[in-house]
């Protein structure tokens, strides 16, 4: 009776998760019901366009269009979105970032957005329209994930283009040969597909304090009179809150002559009404004879909604029309319910962990206390047992106390105290094993690899060239050699080739392996051992 | 939480329906042969070195907890162990790094205990050591050096602690079995200890030792979901090496296993 209520329980919750696997959290609804932001806006006359970038609550990301006549009232286009990644491509599989479109010589639309792609680098790709409505991508113009030890990351981008040359100011960090390069940096094109990176990059940086210290976020350029360039940007910095660190983001404003250097603007960030935290920003400047001269749109509220405020670049006063949503966020979908129940179960099995937790304390303390009066069953308990045992309740009892001081002021002496406890003495302990590792690691390297057979002289041999691959003296002693004959060469094709071909193998075989035991154990087909 | 695409789906479901093909045919007398595998045989040359030495068995059944399948692989094992050390009458220590493994061992014990018919409470000791991987290694070495253990077994998912527990237990003289199926602890397992299982043949282990006609077939299954998955692999690798065909609707689909 017993198996048969704990095979059924096992069963039905099996199913629950597997369902909550298959299944997504919603069906339907609007693809930017989570956040939008990234606006991109641009006027063709009375007309405005806006693409913008709309997420899911799955933090799947795409591209709508929304129109307005007088940029007042927006509509959001009825086939959105406009561009939404292909599942089987990997530049964009993660979702899409930052559009800016550009009109070309004939007529037709050219639109430059960021892909994050299944790698998890960040690429900037295109995508080419007759009208701005119906579009067909045109692959990656620029790759910057040129290390293998670390992946772009790009957070905007924007294109100009004037005769015969496009410029593109992107925000984002990448590694570019032996630099990092962090912040805003410009390349530039003859014809939107070949890119070159201006040696000048990065031509924007974050602070090192302040307002902009983190990270620049969003940035929006526009031609400036009667020469030079307008950089509106986002920067960020963070702040604690609690336990957490979050980020808050301001609006500032750079301006240049060339677009290659630089200056902020003295009256950064900017006095933008709503503006706690801004996530992007995108501008669009109206005519000369028009005031106020600017238009900011701007997304707030965690990317709820995309609001609009007008002003001088100049000037502080930043105003906002009646009714400054611009655009909020879309429909949810229908539920499957399956997700919603996700919470309360995880906080059951809190529960269960708690007990168990208790239930090893106990089995814990009792051991040690036998130990420590000397009624360990069967086995003879020496005086530094002892000591260890009467460690283990001193400081189980200290850091019970101590712990609720943790995150008091620092000059706080019980917070002093808990840092001792666990900054002075358990950090350094943990630090101390793993330097016993390392002599470890030599002993048994040591004892194993000796030579007693042709598949063992090549492993130590494709060992060598492996380790001397990754130190500069291994480097050092064949950098007269061509390329292709130089040790990281060799290193690294023994290294990513043939053994990731051999670890995918076995992880492979793990996988299906892992999954016939969990079918086992879900429909309770595991039996005892004989 | 990631959700299924339809190609994940369709593989599952066509897995799915091989393992329980392989079951249902194994069931009715089909029951394929299973090779020996070295490091499970050893097993019980281990288990009757401790009885002999009068020392006692070390086993720590992973340093994940419950949410990870390769705990339930080495807590499989836990039990045929610990049946076989009820049956000798052998001292077993079972060291535990999580807390929710705890009330699962320490009841995988009681029923092997009380199927052999030897509850002595001697006999059978679960002990949670810590949370903490580095304190939890360490524990374990010492133990192994305290208790003089003549055999220990390191089943499950560990880390980069599980050096610090192996090396120790060599020096102490103990023989040792690990089984890991992620890589990252393989080579310095197979540095250290006796015998290793590599991969799958951890959790191939429950069927190999049980003899259990429904694991064996489960096994055999598996075999066929890793030749069809070599079967994509080979013709993907194929059609990538021909100009024209690398942009054929069938390598698109083929691109999302990258």
């Amino acid at each position: 009776m017993k198996r048969r209520a704990v095979a059924a329980v096992t069963f039905i919750a099996g199913l629950y998760y597997f369902l909550e696997f298959v299944l997504p959290p919603q069906v339907g609804g609007d693809f930017d019901q989570a956040r939008l932001g990234d606006p991109d806006v641009q006027r063709r006359g009375n007309r405005f366009l806006m693409w913008y970038v709309g997420s899911s609550q799955e933090n799947s990301s795409a591209i709508g269009l929304a129109l307005s006549d007088a940029g007042e009232r927006w509509q959001k286009w009825p086939h959105n979105p406009v561009l939404r990644p292909v599942s089987t491509s990997s530049f964009d599989a993660r979702g899409l970032a930052s559009p800016s479109v550009v009109q070309e010589a004939d007529g037709s639309f050219t639109m430059f957005y960021i892909g994050h792609g299944a790698d998890a680098a960040d690429r900037v790709g295109c995508a080419r329209s007759p009208d701005g409505q119906r579009w067909r991508r045109a692959g990656v113009v620029l790759d910057l994930a040129t290390s293998p030890w670390m992946k772009p990351r790009l957070t905007a981008l924007r294109v100009h283009r004037e005769a015969s040359v496009y410029r593109m100011w992107l925000a984002g960090t990448f590694r570019w040969g032996s630099r990092t390069i962090d912040g805003v940096s410009l390349a530039f094109s003859s014809d939107g597909r070949t890119w070159t990176l201006d040696p000048h990059s990065p031509v924007l940086r974050p602070e090192r304090t302040g307002w902009d210290s983190f990270r620049i976020l969003s940035l929006d350029a526009e031609r400036a009179e009667p020469q030079g360039y307008r950089l509106w940007y986002v920067g960020t910095h963070q702040e604690r809150q609690g336990d957490a660190w979050i980020e808050i983001g301001q609006v500032g404003l750079a301006t240049s002559r060339d677009g290659v250097h630089w200056q902020k603007h003295r009256r950064n960030p900017l006095p933008l009404p709503r503006s706690e935290n801004v996530t992007s920003v995108g501008v669009v400047a109206l005519g000369p004879a028009e005031a106020p001269r600017y238009r900011l749109f701007y997304s707030v509220e965690a990317g709820k909604s995309i609001v609009q405020a007008s002003g001088n670049a100049e000037g502080p006063e930043w105003t906002l029309p009646p009714s400054p949503a611009v655009l909020t966020v879309g429909q949810p979908g229908q539920s499957t319910y399956l997700s919603d129940w996700s919470v309360p179960i995880a906080d059951f099995l809190v529960v269960i962990a708690a007990m168990a937790a208790g239930l090893s304390l106990y089995s814990l303390g009792k051991a040690n206390l036998a130990i420590l009066l000397r009624r360990a069953p069967g086995r003879a308990v020496s005086g530094w047992d002892r000591a260890g045992a009467a460690a283990f309740f001193a400081s189980f009892v200290l850091m019970a106390i101590f712990a609720h001081w943790r995150q008091a002021d620092e000059g706080h002496v019980c917070r002093k105290i808990y840092n001792l406890l666990f900054f002075g003495f358990l950090f350094p302990f943990g630090a101390s094993s793993m330097g016993l590792l390392a002599f470890y690691l030599a002993s048994a390297a040591y004892r194993a690899f000796k030579i007693k057979s042709a598949e063992a002289a090549l492993l130590i041999v494709s060992a060598t060239v492996v380790m001397l691959g990754q130190v500069p003296l291994g480097q050092w002693l064949t950098q007269g050699l061509p390329r292709p004959l130089q040790i990281q060469t060799w290193s690294a094709w023994i290294l990513y080739i043939i053994n990731g071909a051999a670890l995918r193998g076995v992880a492979l075989g793990a996988a299906i392996g892992a999954l016939a035991m969990a079918l086992r154990l879900w429909l309770s087909l595991e039996r005892r051992e004989e | 939480m990631q959700h299924a695409d339809w190609v994940i789906l369709t593989l599952i479901v066509v897995f799915t329906g091989w393992i329980l093909g392989g079951i249902l045919r194994a069931r009715r007398g089909a029951a394929p042969f299973i090779r020996r595998i070295p490091g499970l045989n050893a097993i019980e040359e281990a288990l009757g070195r401790a009885t002999e030495m009068g020392r006692p068995i070390l086993f720590s059944p992973s340093t994940t907890d419950e949410k990870q399948i390769e705990t339930y692989a080495a807590l499989k094992l836990l039990g045929y162990v610990a049946r076989a050390a009820a049956r000798y009458g052998t001292h077993l220590i079972v060291a535990i790094c999580k807390p929710t493994v705890y009330p699962m061992a320490e009841e995988v014990c009681r029923e092997a205990y009380q199927e052999a018919g030897a509850a002595h409470p001697i006999s059978q000791d679960v002990r949670f050591l810590s949370p903490d991987h580095a304190v939890y290694s360490m524990s374990v070495a010492a133990t192994i050096e305290r208790e003089q253990c003549a055999c220990a077994f390191f089943f499950g998912s560990f880390d980069w602690t599980s050096l610090l527990m192996t090396e120790p237990g060599h020096r102490a003289g103990a023989i040792q079995i690990a089984g890991d199926s992620q890589i990252s602890q393989i080579p310095f397992f197979i540095a250290s200890c006796d015998y290793t299982l590599i991969g799958e043949e951890l959790f191939a282990a429950s069927a190999y030792v049980s003899d259990d006609p429904t694991l064996k077939g489960s096994l055999a299954a598996q075999d066929k979901c890793k030749l069809l998955l070599l079967a994509i692999a080979l013709l993907g690798a194929l059609l990538m090496s021909v100009p024209a065909w690398q942009n054929c609707a069938f390598v698109e689909l083929f691109r999302r296993f990258q």
